[in-house]
């Protein structure tokens, strides 16, 4: 888990405080999350920093208002997730107006690696992630929520895939099955094949 | 409508970056926290000093996302619609954003109307506006981060409203 959420709660009320190192925690705890959500909707890089800094921005703004601060993951999540969604929504409306931009360059068609790579670059064995790719897309992007270091919780996942809690824990187990029948039959190289 | 505006400070590239400035070509992938830019991090530790200076209105309609309440279905689809508002009461701000070339042309209706100065931060400048004696004025900004400091100029107590950050 990133933060209990007790820790959290003591973060925020702490930032709200004018607290500048409980501020810098939570950045800790969660950029990694925002940042995978924000891959997981390829946008573009420009677009992907904005958005993370208006998650961010968000947050500063509403701190002393959170409802229930030790969910505060959760709710970063939702807001990233969110934005992402109005970004995309803008480039599709701009795509209408302008014009369609160039397929052979544009990161929205292709070019841009995938959102996983970038997530499971931090993992150490490149055999295991080859793996991972093999996985249709949706539960890739939730393995690699729960490769994330820190990891996020499942309300944190369910808020930043817009899925329900009840459904990650089969998922995951689905898509471990599916990586056992992925993997060579001579097994990994060196390789620590985490089940857990 | 003529925009007012006066006090414009474009911020150098040089300078120390703002709360609100972003980077804009964040490498793909960092060292830092689960891969995120370090560029990304430092801007999101900035976040902290950008906390809100006045009552914040937040984002309560957007055209992109929502359904318009209003059933506006003959509006410009090029055109953004925003509403900012506070939990109670009609105090707000209504914009309007459309894009022209490589700026955003950006409508301001204070709610209600009247007429207020306006500090808008913006990527790269931050300027002070005014509004006309209803409340409106237009101006343009670089495609980024935004929000709008608006201080009603005839309030015998202006209550400054902030509008949430956005991304224009």
């Amino acid at each position: 888990m990133t933060l209990q959420p007790a820790e959290a709660a003591g973060h925020v009320a702490a930032a709200a405080a004018g607290d500048r190192r409980a501020w810098e925690a939570l950045v800790t705890a969660y950029s990694g999350l925002i940042w995978a959500i924000i891959r997981n909707h390829r946008l573009r890089h420009g677009d992907a920093a904005d958005v993370s800094q208006t998650t961010w921005l968000r947050l500063v703004e509403n701190i002393e208002r959170l409802t229930d601060p030790g969910r505060v993951g959760a709710w970063l999540a939702t807001t990233a997730r969110r934005e992402c969604l109005r970004l995309q929504a803008r480039t599709r409306r701009l795509v209408l107006v302008d014009g369609h931009p160039d397929p052979a360059s544009d990161p929205l068609y292709q070019g841009e690696p995938g959102p996983d790579a970038g997530l499971l670059r931090a993992e150490r064995n490149d055999e295991v992630r080859r793996v991972v790719e093999l996985l249709p897309v949706r539960e890739r992007q939730l393995m690699g929520m729960l490769m994330l270091d820190p990891a996020p919780s499942y309300e944190e996942i369910s808020a930043a895939m817009g899925i329900p809690v009840g459904s990650i824990g089969p998922t995951r187990r689905r898509c471990l099955e599916k990586l056992k029948g992925l993997v060579p039959a001579d097994g990994m190289s060196g390789a620590r094949a985490n089940s857990s | 409508m003529t925009p007012q505006t006066s006090g414009g400070s474009e911020h150098p590239d040089d300078a120390a970056p703002r709360p609100w400035d972003v980077p804009d070509d964040p490498a793909p992938e960092g060292s830092g926290v689960g891969s995120v830019p370090e560029s990304v991090l430092d801007a999101a530790r900035r976040a902290f000093d950008a906390g809100p200076s006045a009552e914040v209105a937040d984002l309560v309609f957007d055209s992109l996302l929502d359904e318009d309440p209003a059933g506006l279905a003959f509006a410009d689809p090029s055109v953004r619609r925003l509403h900012f508002g506070v939990d109670a009461g009609d105090r707000g701000a209504r914009v309007t954003a459309s894009e022209t070339g490589e700026s955003v042309r950006v409508t301001l209706q204070v709610l209600p109307p009247a007429e207020a100065t306006v500090e808008v931060r913006s990527k790269g400048i931050t300027f002070l506006a005014r509004t006309d004696q209803n409340g409106i004025i237009r101006f343009d900004v670089l495609p980024g981060l935004v929000s709008l400091l608006i201080t009603p100029v005839r309030s015998p107590l202006p209550r400054p409203l902030q509008t949430a950050w956005v991304r224009l």
